[in-house]
């Protein structure tokens, strides 16, 4: 098979590394073969449904399973009053630290777990739910949260749960000073939406039990984190715990953590010694699967007239679910605070507890709200001193970290500048300059960036079998970015051999070696990649030196070519991998990852171009073109990067312009819980092109000179697609989405 | 074609003996009862695509459609698309372009697309249109159109 040259790839690409390969699971997906979570099949299996509580706050006090059990094929009700209660989720290592139990009669929240049923099939258990007759005694509860000092509103922590520490505040430098040194001061509220990841996959798991050991195919991000979470639950040891995720479909941070029906479905099966297949609804997925938090910010950002950006200065507050787990998903500014160069920053930042689920991280949790605000403001401060927006980000470029002072491992933001502007043929012009009709147009950029501080140590194995096959074994979950393509890519690079002829698995936390816990904050081909080649290289030495031995050199040179091993001075004297492999009977070696960068803070940056079309007699936003520039280290595959790119950014259009939860906020219950009514991105919706450029070059954060390209791409969508409507008609939309009554209602403001 | 309480329909070229009792969707047919579970259900409201098979022909949602319904029908998914272990030419472009990231509209959009270009789609607007009821929440969509587009 042909493939498209490989756009992008740079000069100091190597024979696999910086090359675009296949994606290693494409042939699968595309015929339909893949076993995901949701497909497996186990013998005996019967099915689950959760009940869920309706109102946002209050007890249950009555669950009255009878008429459920009337229907042909259930075999058991778990309630809140059945019995033996299950377990709090033990998310800390401290397991006595618990959240609510997974089933209970206190419900804070809308779709908040209250019961399970279980039956021959999804069909009668669906049936049976509808049956359960429930009564709550209801309490007042807090739904908005932009009203925190409700005294009304009681306490929603739990009993026994650690205490809250909710407020923060970030500061650096001399606030006051900085201001006095501002010739222009712009202030400006913002808020973004809550947004949700909806994958299409909805989560869900088979739970089975093996004599003493509970095995879980479940879609992930990462069967580690949900092993040890799991374990601790349910006090099991970690070997009898066993997560199994080859495919996951779609999770964009969603899927990282333990939830409550991986317990209920675990528990159910031991009840029944039965497999229990238990999965979400799409409703369910709306409701009790999470999102990104809704948050509103006011921002003051003051500049002076030699084009310096002075001081930045946020009140930040997010909307925090009903307990402490998950409550810093819910706001956060410090890698907006880093983004330029500024005499002074803070930040005041509250998660406010609401009667609404908790949020879980979304691809650039907490960074992406923030900078889609922050880069408005930026914008806007540009604006109000007279210059061009381009030139006045390039004049307050950042050298260190703000906050540890440590230089950046690399940064090659002003390379994003100007790669992208020179692609995307930047030409400012001020606001209303192009307007034909009832159609404006116009131009507009953001900035990003985003820590890759997130290590921990990563173990890898390289098995060359007795076959003769060369096998990568990882343990991570492949959700679609590509690892599963671009290790072996990094492995074939240390050995000299085709990318192709590395198999890969992946996907079963026991027996495969730990690479990470999750696959998130875009992190894994730089906490895996280091692995991945230290175990190339030790199996490169363990394979010259048994190529050595067969073919009787020891003093002699030998190499390795893409079939086997060989004398360097006469390579028709080889052993092939084959042989080799049949006469040592498989060599199989582990490796860690390398240490960490020191004394330098590794980042990722990004600055992205947008054009786009308002119709003004509607307020309806349309982008025509995308230029993506982006700095994330050495590019292991450009054309998987480029996918990356386009569906991070596809996913900050829709935060930009679309994807928003409407809340009921008397009920707490969501209004649009299904996908004709939440609408994510369609091919309609898409600019017809575009572009990624890579920007980046060998990083200094690893050996591999590696970042990350999974989550910039949505961060830095936001503010450049804001910028860019403001551009077109002279108003800022300072709420996401830019929904039309919000464009129209600003034109209208002026 | 019919005989008793029972029908038949044709998939993938096979011919399938089912129960004209039988309340199940296509869906469910195909991945339960069949397991041919290439058909992915993700939404289950008929609003992302992700089922789509071909209908004699025609692209249609399986979670929305009864099986009891279809007797004499012909019924392609997207395990029948390759021949003789030979990809069909739009997986082979979803291969080459990149197509997929999760992997799990992928069957959906590619049933979707071979229903517009059997059908005479001419022109990328054509194939837009056609998948334009077929969500991606990876956002793979130009590459997916790049995809199909080469076949034009």
């Amino acid at each position: 098979m042909k493939m498209p040259p490989s756009a992008g790839a740079r000069q100091d690409a190597g024979k696999e590394v910086g090359q675009t390969r296949p994606r290693a699971s494409a042939v699968l997906k595309v015929s339909g073969a893949p076993i995901f979570p949701s497909d497996v099949h186990a013998e005996g299996v019967v099915h689950a449904v959760l009940l869920r509580s309706v109102i946002a706050r209050g007890r249950v006090v009555v669950f009255d399973p009878t008429p459920a059990l009337g229907v042909p094929g259930v075999l058991a009700v778990h309630g809140p009053f059945s019995g033996e209660q299950m377990p709090g989720i033990a998310y800390r290592s401290d397991a006595s630290i618990r959240t609510r139990p997974v089933i209970d009669a206190e419900v804070r929240f809308v779709g908040e777990e209250i019961g399970v049923i279980v039956a021959e099939s999804e069909c009668a258990a669906r049936k049976a739910a509808r049956l359960v007759r429930v009564k709550y005694e209801k309490m007042r509860a807090l739904v908005a949260f932009e009203d925190p000092g409700d005294p009304a509103a009681p306490t929603l922590l739990p009993v026994g749960s650690v205490a809250p520490e909710l407020d923060e505040v970030m500061e650096h430098g001399d606030l006051r000073a900085a201001e006095a040194a501002a010739d222009v001061v712009v202030e400006a509220s913002y808020h973004t939406s809550a947004q949700h990841h909806n994958p299409l996959e909805p989560h869900g798991c088979v739970a089975l039990w093996d004599s003493d050991t509970l095995i879980l195919h479940d879609g992930n991000q990462g069967g580690f984190l949900i092993r040890d979470q799991l374990a601790r639950t349910l006090d099991l040891d970690l070997g009898k715990v066993r997560i199994c995720s080859a495919y996951t479909g779609g999770g964009f941070g969603s899927k990282i953590n333990l939830k409550p029906f991986h317990v209920i479905a675990s528990l159910m099966a031991r009840k029944l010694q039965r497999p229990v297949r238990l999965f979400m609804s799409r409703q369910e997925e709306f409701v009790a699967s999470h999102h990104r938090a809704p948050t509103k910010r006011h921002i003051r950002i003051g500049g002076s007239r030699d084009g310096r950006i002075r001081f930045v200065d946020t009140d930040v507050i997010g909307q925090a679910g009903p307990s402490v787990f998950f409550a810093r998903n819910a706001a956060g500014a410090v890698n907006g605070l880093r983004l330029h160069k500024t005499d002074a920053v803070r930040a005041r930042i509250r998660r406010v507890l609401t009667n609404t689920q908790a949020p879980l991280p979304f691809r650039g949790p907490a960074t992406a709200e923030d900078i889609f605000c922050l880069e408005q403001a930026v914008d806007e401060l540009a604006h109000a001193l007279g210059q061009d927006p381009l030139a006045f980000r390039r004049a307050n470029l950042v050298k260190s970290d703000l906050f540890s002072g440590l230089p950046f491992a690399g940064n090659e933001l002003a390379t994003c500048y100007d790669e992208g502007a020179s692609l995307f043929n930047w030409n400012w012009r001020p606001p209303r300059s192009c307007i034909n009709g009832d159609y404006a147009v116009g131009t507009g950029m953001g900035a990003a960036v985003y820590d890759a501080t997130l290590y921990e140590e990563s173990q890898a194995a390289m098995v060359l079998d007795a076959g003769g096959a060369f096998r990568l074994r990882v343990g991570i979950t492949e959700i679609g970015c590509g690892a599963d393509t671009i290790f072996p890519q990094i492995a074939a690079e240390e050995l000299g051999i085709p990318s192709s002829s590395v198999k890969v698995e992946l996907g079963d936390t026991l027996t495969l070696p730990r690479s990470i816990d999750s696959t998130n904050h875009s992190r894994t081909t730089a906490v895996v990649g280091p692995a991945v080649r230290a175990a190339s290289r030790k199996l490169r030495a363990e394979l010259l030196r048994a190529g050595a031995e067969k073919l009787q050199a020891s003093t002699e040179p030998v190499s390795i070519g893409p079939h086997g091993v060989f004398l360097a001075r006469n390579p028709s004297r080889q052993i092939t991998f084959s042989s080799l492999g049949a006469l040592t009977g498989g060599i199989a070696v582990n490796a860690e990852r390398e240490t960490g960068p020191e004394g330098v803070f590794p980042a990722m940056f990004a600055a992205h171009f947008v054009m786009v079309e308002v119709h003004l007699p509607i307020g309806r936003i349309r982008l025509r073109r995308a230029v993506c520039a982006h700095d994330a280290g050495r590019i292991v595959n450009p054309r998987l990067a480029e996918s990356q790119v386009h569906g991070g950014f596809l996913q900050g259009m829709g935060m930009a312009l679309q994807e928003e939860r409407v809340m009921d906020l008397r009920s707490g219950r969501q209004m649009n819980a299904s996908m004709w009514a939440y609408r994510t991105p369609s091919i309609f919706d898409a600019p017809l092109r575009i572009d990624f450029v890579d920007a980046g070059g060998f990083d200094a954060a690893n050996s591999l000179g590696v970042k990350g390209i999974g989550e910039p791409p949505l961060i830095a969508a936001g503010a450049a697609i804001a910028n860019a409507v403001f551009n077109a008609i002279g108003a800022r939309v300072r709420g996401y989405p830019m929904t039309p009554d919000r464009v129209l209602a600003a034109i209208r403001r002026g | 074609m019919d005989c008793g309480g029972e029908t038949s329909l044709v998939v993938n070229g096979k011919s399938v003996v089912l129960d004209k009792n039988n309340s199940a969707t296509l869906a469910e047919f195909l991945r339960d009862r069949l397991r041919l579970r290439g058909t992915k259900v993700a939404c289950d409201e008929a609003a992302c695509g992700a089922c789509t098979v071909l209908i004699d022909g025609r692209a249609a949602f399986a979670c929305h459609t009864l099986v009891a319904q279809l007797g004499g029908s012909s019924i392609e998914t997207i395990e029948g698309l390759a021949h003789e272990g030979r990809l069909h030419p739009l997986q082979e472009a979803f291969v080459i372009q990149d197509a997929t990231q999760c992997g799990f509209c992928t069957p959906g959009m590619i049933m979707t697309l071979k229903a517009a270009l059997d059908g005479g789609a001419r022109t990328r607007d054509q194939l837009m249109q056609a998948i334009s009821g077929n969500i991606c929440r990876c956002g793979a969509y130009l590459h997916i159109l790049a995809a199909a587009e080469s076949l034009l």
